[in-house]
Order: C-alpha cells, then sequence, then structure tokens
C-alpha cells in the first residue's frame, strides 16, 4: 500500500510537471508577439514600438524561450503565479479569492446529483428490465445528451424571469445556489444514475447475494447491508471525480449564470487575453484536479481491500 | 455428463461472441434503431440543406425581427430578422462536420498511438501512457477552450482545439486492448512465424480492436458536438453570421425574456442530434457486450 502510494506520488509528480510545460507552451498558440499582445492588453491601441521593447525587456521576454521556462518554473516552486497583465493583481490571490465559490457550487450540484441518481439507479436495477427501467434510462440519457447551456438558460426563462422564483445570476444568498447547482446537478445524475443501475445489477448477480438470500435475510437487509455497499464504490470514485472536475471550475454554468468563480474567471480572462492570468487558472485547475483524482484512487484503495495494488498499474 | 459438455459448448460459443457486434440484438434494441434513423435524417439535412431550408439562412430583414414561429418561418425569426428553422438545418453541416472531423481525427491517432504503444511496451509506452496522463489531468472543455481561445475563434481552431484535447481515450482503449490480445494463443501462434510487428499489429491485432473503437466513436461524436457548441456558445468558437447552434443560443440570450424561441429552438437541435449519437452508440455498446464504464471514462 505505502509503495503504491510512493509510486502513484512519483506519477503525478511527473505528470504536473508535464501540465506546466504544456500551459507554458500553450501561450505560444496565440498568434503575433506576446509582448505585443500583453503590450495591447495593458495599454490599449494607441502604443508605441518602444513601449513594446520596454515591456519585452521588463517581462523578460527578450530571454529565450527554454530559459523563460526555467525562469517561470522557478517562480512556480515559489508558489508565484504572477500578476494579472490586466488589472496587476496577484493572480494566486485572485485564483483563492474565487475558490470559494466554485467549491460551494461544486457541493451543492453533487449532492443534487446524487439525491436524483441514488434512487433513480437503484430502482431502475431493483426493477430491471420493467416500464420504470426503461423510462429512468430514457430520462438518463436524454440528460446526458442536454447541454447544460440550454438547460440554464431554460432554466432562467423558466424560473427566473416567467415565474421569478429564483435569481437568474448572481452569487450570495441560498436562493441563489438554486438553478446553477440544479444545472450541474443534473446533467451529472444522467451519468451517475447509469452507473448506479448498473454496478448494482452487477452486484446483485453475485454468489455472496445469493447466499446471503438463503440463509433467509429479507431482501431490504440483503440490498442495503450487502449488495449497496459494493456497488456504490464505483459510483464513489465516479463521484469524486465529478468533484474533482466541477473543482476546477464549471466554466459554462459559471458564465450563464454569472458565478463568481475559477471558471468565470478564466473565461473572462482568455477575453481579455490576460496571459498570465489564463496560465495560473488552467495550472490551478489542472493541480487540483490531478491531486482530486490521486485523492479518490488512495480513498478507492482504503475502502475496498479486495483491490491489491502491489499487482496492479 | 453430456448436459455438462453442452453447457462447455455453449460457454465456449458465449465466449467466442463475447465482444462481436450482435446485428440481431441491436435490431431489437429499439431506441438504439431510432438513433441510427435519427442520424439518418441528420445526415439528409445536411446534405440537402439548400432544398429543405425554406428561406435563405443569411438573408436580414430587419422589419421581420424576433418573429415568433408562423407558417413562413416554422421556427420564427432572430434578432436580425433570419428564418431560425433555415439557420438550424443548415447547422447541421457545421456540427455534423466538427464531430465527424474530429473523431475521424482522434480515433485513428488515438488508435495507432495506443497500438504502439501496448504493443512495444517498455519505455516507450511508458512515455505514451504519461503523455496521455499530461492530457487528461486537464478537465478537457478546460484544455480545449484555453486552445481555441489562443488561435482566435474559427471552424479550424475548434476542430484543432478539440482534436489536440479526445485522442487520450483512445489510445487508452486500444493500448488495454492490445495488453489483452497480445497474450492470447493466437496472437503467440502467428508470431511463431516470425512476421513483422506491423503485420500482426495490422492483421490480428487491430481487426479486434476496432469494435470498441467504433463505439467510443459514436458516443465521442456526441461530445464533440457538446463541445463544440459549448465552444460557440462562449464566443471561442464558430462566429456569426455562420448558423451554428451555440453562436445562435449566444445570441438570443438577450432576447431570453420576449423571445425565448431564438434560444429554444437551436439548443432543441443540439439535443436531437447528441441524442441520435448516444442511441446509436449506446446500442452499440450493449449489443456487442461492452461495460457500461467505458462510456463513463470517455466522458
Amino acid at each position: 500500500m505505502w509503495k503504491y502510494i510512493a509510486k502513484r506520488l512519483a506519477m503525478v509528480s511527473i505528470v504536473i510537471t508535464g501540465v506546466t510545460f504544456v500551459v507554458f507552451s500553450a501561450m505560444y498558440l496565440a498568434p503575433g508577439d506576446p509582448a505585443e499582445v500583453i503590450a495591447l492588453a495593458r495599454y490599449g491601441d494607441d502604443l508605441s514600438v518602444s513601449q513594446i521593447e520596454t515591456l519585452r525587456e521588463a517581462e523578460g521576454l527578450d530571454a529565450p524561450v527554454h530559459v523563460q521556462y526555467l525562469i517561470w518554473l522557478g517562480h512556480l516552486l515559489r508558489l508565484d503565479l504572477g500578476k494579472s497583465l490586466v488589472t496587476s493583481e496577484d493572480v494566486l490571490t485572485e485564483i483563492l479569492q474565487k475558490l470559494p465559490a466554485t467549491a460551494e457550487l461544486a457541493v451543492a450540484s453533487l449532492l443534487v446529483s446524487l439525491m436524483i441518481a441514488l434512487p433513480a439507479g437503484v430502482l431502475s436495477a431493483l426493477r430491471k428490465n420493467t416500464l420504470l427501467d426503461s423510462g429512468c434510462m430514457f430520462v438518463s440519457l436524454l440528460g446526458v445528451s442536454i447541454p447544460n447551456f440550454w438547460l440554464g438558460l431554460l432554466l432562467i426563462w423558466l424560473f427566473a424571469l416567467t415565474l421569478q422564483m429564483f435569481p437568474s445570476f448572481g452569487y450570495g444568498s441560498l436562493k441563489h445556489f438554486v438553478l446553477p447547482a440544479f444545472t450541474l446537478g443534473t446533467s451529472m445524475a444522467a451519468v451517475t444514475a447509469r452507473l448506479t443501475r448498473a454496478s448494482l445489477i452487477e452486484v446483485m448477480g453475485q454468489e455472496y447475494i445469493v447466499a446471503a438470500r438463503a440463509r433467509g435475510f429479507d431482501e431490504g437487509t440483503v440490498l442495503i447491508r450487502h449488495a449497496m455497499k459494493n456497488a456504490l464504490l464505483p459510483v464513489l470514485t465516479f463521484a469524486g471525480m465529478q468533484f474533482g472536475y466541477l473543482l476546477g471550475g464549471a466554466v459554462i454554468v459559471e458564465t450563464i449564470f454569472s458565478w463568481p468563480g475559477i471558471g468565470k474567471l478564466l473565461v473572462d480572462s482568455i477575453f481579455a487575453m490576460d496571459f498570465s492570468m489564463i496560465q495560473g487558472c488552467v495550472l490551478f485547475i489542472a493541480v487540483l484536479f490531478s491531486l482530486s483524482n490521486l485523492a479518490v484512487d488512495l480513498l478507492y484503495a482504503v475502502l475496498d481491500p479486495r483491490i491489491r495494488y502491489d499487482r496492479h498499474d | 455428463m453430456t448436459d455438462m459438455i453442452e453447457k462447455i459448448k455453449i460457454a465456449k460459443k458465449e465466449c467466442l461472441a463475447e465482444k462481436r457486434l450482435n446485428i440481431g440484438k441491436f435490431g431489437k434494441n429499439w431506441l438504439a434503431v431510432s438513433g441510427l434513423l435519427l442520424i439518418a435524417v441528420l445526415c439528409v439535412f445536411a446534405l440537402f440543406a439548400p432544398k429543405i431550408a425554406p428561406n435563405d439562412p443569411f438573408a436580414q430583414r430587419l422589419e421581420n425581427r424576433l418573429l415568433s414561429p408562423s407558417s413562413e418561418y416554422p421556427f420564427g425569426t432572430d434578432e436580425l430578422g433570419r428564418c431560425i428553422f433555415s439557420r438550424v438545418i443548415y447547422g447541421t453541416r457545421i456540427s455534423l462536420g466538427i464531430g465527424i472531423l474530429v473523431v475521424a481525427a482522434t480515433s485513428v491517432t488515438g488508435t495507432a498511438i495506443g497500438l504502439l504503444s501496448g504493443y512495444r511496451g517498455g519505455l516507450l509506452d511508458e512515455a505514451i501512457m504519461r503523455g496521455v496522463d499530461i492530457v487528461m489531468a486537464f478537465p478537457n472543455i478546460i484544455l480545449a477552450l484555453v486552445i481555441a481561445g489562443l488561435l482566435g475563434p474559427g471552424f479550424s481552431s475548434v476542430v484543432l482545439a478539440l482534436s489536440l484535447t479526445h485522442w487520450p481515450a483512445y489510445a487508452r482503449l486500444v493500448r488495454g486492448q492490445v495488453l489483452s490480445l497480445r497474450k492470447r494463443a493466437f496472437v503467440e501462434a502467428a508470431r511463431a512465424l516470425r512476421p513483422s510487428s506491423f503485420y500482426i499489429m495490422r492483421k490480428h491485432i487491430l481487426p479486434n480492436c476496432i469494435q470498441p473503437v467504433i463505439v467510443l466513436g459514436t458516443l465521442e461524436i456526441a461530445h464533440v458536438i457538446i463541445f463544440a457548441s459549448a465552444l460557440s456558445f462562449l464566443g471561442l468558437g464558430i462566429q456569426p453570421p455562420v448558423p451554428e447552434w451555440g453562436s445562435m443560443l449566444k445570441s438570443g440570450v438577450p432576447y431570453l425574456r420576449t423571445a425565448p424561441h431564438v434560444t429554444f429552438f437551436p439548443g432543441l437541435m443540439i439535443i436531437f442530434t447528441v441524442f441520435a449519437f448516444n442511441f446509436a452508440g449506446d446500442g452499440l455498446r450493449e449489443s456487442s457486450g461492452q461495460p457500461v464504464s467505458q462510456e463513463v471514462l470517455a466522458g
């Protein structure tokens, strides 16, 4: 187990190093000279050549690319993500300020999704191949197919504009959570319900369930005490992965509902061509995502002693 | 005793049939068949858009702006007085085009990379798999968003952004298949004659990987179409006046209160399309006996 953890940690650090490289080189995808783009973002349209050259020197953009990368990496090691090119705010401070809003939305949507998905999945599995089951699975496949920007707008139109029950944008009170959390939660619920159903059906077909029934336990006990414990493991992993994904900011939903989170920060900085903010956000999101996936894997190993990691890779 | 032998025979048959597409089973899955029919309808829309669309999708008539659905304009008109129905029909060309292009590119490269990685093994495999891990370390909408944003909006940058972010799923899938196949007796037997590795991969391994790749590809078309329209919705993909569903939705947002149909119908078309591919893909998956988890991983 310790060996497994050490190995996974080593792998994650390799991956994160790779991530920094991808993030750094992505900035060179933008057409044109970075110094010029930055100068445009900072001083607006009327700028002189000398301004660009001064900026190039000040930002260290005149050094060779690999030197720039190493310098940037050196800053990263000191947790210095640089300053925003537009507002000159510290990038990391800005991101950490947005983190709570994103995390709260992630928790709320995860709750919504589990509250819908678990009952639906379990019910479909128990009533396998009945009308109820096909109905649930039809709805869930429909749910996977609905783009969440459309669902979000539909909810805004219905509940915010027409019925005026909930606010359509902003952040602050509990009411603000309802529409964004529901939008995100339902799209996650669709997949989670399918997974729950598949997993429970598989477990219910195993011999130890037959054995438990033979021992005379009633169906409820068999389900809750024997089957669910194992059936929920993949669901838990998936929910964990989804949570990590959501921590990176639900870009679209945050944009629609003007939710002041990391996803919206990223989209705004892409439009402003704020290179250091884009780099900071993407790096932060990727690292958070990798670490949360690692945490899920380790949690899985703790919860399911059947998994032997010394053989597994 | 005979009973037992029969059972073994049946078991063997099932084992052989385990990952073969069962057309009979697919035919009985009415959802999957209807998915396939819907895809056919969409292809007809895309191919014959000029014949089907009642109006010119680019013709602006400002006196007709934001009209509700009527017989002349089945889905109403948008903020510039253009026929939404015609634009939605033309939009199939863009979305299907992006979906097919990206899936074609990513499935071929992903499969090639997965084959190489799984068959060669060793250091190369390790390097490729870490590369896959690195791409997968980004929630994939984020990376696509940044790439498309930096490249600047447009058809080719959407295709490039989605292609660069969607290949690892195939590489992982195929590598897994290769690893389990290369130890099988028939591959060992083929290797006894010492043909080139390329020959073994092409003749014995690739045909056995192709089916899961097709299933994944079908489901991926659905994902890619959603992603592409999401990028356009955010303003980082296809730009107006091109009739792309996501950007049409975006242009309807300011009129959500007074003219919800401007956002409603393009979204409905996305759902219709994605639904079709999801159903067909799901049916294919079920009739070729693959687990649900594959689809989940692809998300």
